[in-house]
């Protein structure tokens, strides 16, 4: 516990944390507003220069509540995994940079203990941070939505509202396994800058490679955080196309977690052997 | 007091496999025979080292001798190839990490987080390993002088700052060895009294203070015992004031033109061997040094004399840096 809250400290005052959160709100609330103040320009275009029913639709399901809760959760998870990535190689990155790691373990510290608390640390963060990303885009959307015209009266839909807690334990738990992913790859580089790049590189690779190969993609540990938050009920979440994209919703879940353990796993190994002359 | 008793009886390059070099006394360290390799560079060739408890023991060598790797080896940083280490006279190895909570540590440079605190630095490293006891964050602070900052951003501390906030934090498990890596790096000259002080004061309360550094004057200052290590091996180790006592000299200053001939009559009046240039003298006039008794320093310059070579100096004496470079071979 007293290992937990030092490193609860570290991440808590540490400009990064504050950094990588109000650029990802800010990025957000940029978002949501552009689409609702192109609502209108956008709906009376012609279908062959971007406008069109389809788009209309598009734009509806986003800003339109109550369905734009989980479109709020899904851009928290999605656009916020990249910035997930970045913090968690910022967090692990970063004591080999400034050498105390070195620090901690001439102390006696267990090696696997510390990276694993750190880890830990860098989770339970994300939780207050996912909640008022979360709250900011809802605000943003809110605001969209009256630009654009639309009525906020699905906002308050009761059986919608009872379903967030789980829709934000899901989304939490995306952001968690993208933040430990970088974290991994920043532990075995020793690196901040190798974190973040070669996590976010992977990202875009399976992006790009599940049009190819999505029967093999899908399973990856990026692709399966689309499967994870899947609103089953959706309109979009039918359909022969999508299933071949996405898996079951309880296999990505308990995907997320593997691959979430997998790297608490590997941090611990990797730092168990390494030689720390840095 | 440990530290007198643990320090007797010292013999230069005798360590036993049992007890303190000359097989008295507790150890605080040891290692036997230590080899570590990095690829094909041999760090650590069989390192032998003593270190009583309770006293300050230099750790001197030139650069790439290998004092770094030994001091991560010592702390569990790196893995030995072979060879032994001991810690309070038990076996130690990578795996018994939890008894480095007697150990105090400042390897290399001190290393903070910048945006933290000196205060909230020591409370996040006092979160690792063993913990300190209440109010010891503020007790060390004080030692080192740095109370009245404690709550600054360690990015606005001076390097001398940083070093002492380093020893403090080499402090803070109030450990029994404390092992500090060039700990006057960035001190002003006021600091590193205070830091000599501080070393001194903790020998003296039976603590033993392991300190690797450059400085050859400072470490003459403030250690009892000394090790010189080169290309991974000891080539020297024991009490400092035994040691300066058999390795006493002379040195004569002489122009350019008499440095030939001078050096080859201090030969034949001292050996060979006992007779060394300093290097990068250039054309100018420069020192010979002969190993001889310091008191024989008129006899040393009667004879130059009489052929005929004037020294433009003498200086006679015992010191730490002559016998650093006459075993390290670094003149």
């Amino acid at each position: 516990m007293r290992l937990l809250q030092g490193e609860l400290l570290k991440l808590a005052k540490r400009p990064a944390t504050f950094i990588t959160l109000g650029i990802f709100m800010a990025i957000l609330v940029l978002l949501f507003l552009a689409v609702g103040a192109s609502y209108r320009t956008m709906a009376q275009l012609p279908a062959d220069q971007g406008g069109g029913a389809q788009t209309e639709a598009a734009i509806r399901s986003m800003l339109v509540f109550p369905g734009a809760y989980a479109g709020v959760v899904s851009f928290v998870a999605s656009i916020g995994g990249l910035f997930a990535i970045a913090y968690g190689a910022a967090a692990a990155g970063a004591d080999w940079g400034w050498g105390m790691v070195k620090v901690a373990v001439s102390r006696g510290e267990s090696r696997s203990r510390y990276i694993v608390t750190k880890l830990v640390a860098v989770l339970v963060l994300l939780v207050p941070a996912s909640l008022l990303a979360f709250a900011v885009g809802v605000g943003a959307v809110a605001i969209a939505a009256s630009l654009a015209g639309f009525g906020l009266t699905g906002m308050g839909d009761a059986s919608t509202l009872g379903t967030l807690p789980s829709l934000l334990g899901r989304s939490w738990l995306a952001l968690a396994e993208q933040a430990s992913i970088g974290f991994a790859i920043a532990t075995l580089a020793r690196s901040q800058l190798a974190g973040l790049g070669v996590g976010i590189g992977i990202y875009f690779v399976e992006s790009f490679a599940v049009s190819f190969w999505p029967e093999y993609v899908r399973y990856l540990p990026f692709s399966v955080v689309s499967s994870l938050l899947r609103d089953p009920t959706s309109s979009f979440a039918a359909g022969e196309q999508v299933s071949r994209y996405t898996i079951d919703q309880t296999a990505a879940l308990l995907l997320v977690v593997a691959y979430l353990v997998a790297s608490a796993v590997l941090s611990a190994i990797v730092l168990e052997r390494a030689e720390i002359t840095g | 007091m440990p530290g007198q008793s643990g320090g007797e009886g010292i013999q230069s390059m005798s360590v036993s496999s049992s007890g303190s070099p000359g097989g008295q006394g507790p150890l605080a360290l040891a290692a036997r025979g230590l080899e570590k390799s990095y690829g094909a560079t041999r760090a650590l060739a069989g390192l032998e080292l003593a270190v009583p408890q309770g006293v300050v023991y230099g750790f001197l060598g030139p650069n790439g001798a290998g004092k770094t790797t030994t001091i991560r080896c010592l702390l569990g940083l790196i893995r030995p190839d072979g060879g032994r280490m001991e810690l309070f006279d038990k076996p130690f190895t990578w795996r018994d990490r939890q008894r480095l909570g007697q150990v105090g540590a400042l390897v290399e440079s001190p290393a903070f987080y910048p945006y933290l605190s000196g205060g909230d630095n020591l409370r996040v490293i006092g979160a690792t390993g063993t913990a300190p006891r209440r109010g010891r964050v503020d007790e060390v602070l004080e030692m080192v002088g740095l109370r009245d900052r404690s709550r600054d951003k360690v990015s606005a501390y001076s390097m001398g700052m940083r070093q002492r906030l380093g020893i403090a934090a080499a402090l803070l498990s109030d450990p029994r060895l404390l092992v500090l890596d060039e700990p006057a790096n960035g001190l002003d000259p006021a600091g590193i009294v205070s830091m000599r002080e501080t070393l001194r004061y903790l020998a003296s309360q039976g603590k033993t203070v392991f300190v690797s550094s450059h400085i050859l004057p400072e470490v003459e200052q403030m250690a009892e015992v000394v090790g010189i290590i080169d290309h991974g091996r000891l080539v020297r180790q024991g009490r400092l004031e035994e040691m300066l006592r058999e390795t006493g000299h002379v040195r004569v200053r002489l122009t350019a033109a008499d440095s030939t001939a001078g050096r080859a009559l201090l030969e034949r009046f001292a050996g060979t061997d006992a007779v060394w240039e300093a290097a990068g003298q250039g054309d100018g006039d420069g020192w010979i040094t002969v190993r001889v008794e310091p008191d024989r320093a008129g006899e040393v310059n009667r004879a130059l004399a009489e052929s005929g070579i004037y020294a433009t100096g003498l200086e006679s004496g015992s010191d730490l840096e002559s016998l650093f470079l006459s075993l390290t071979g670094a003149a």
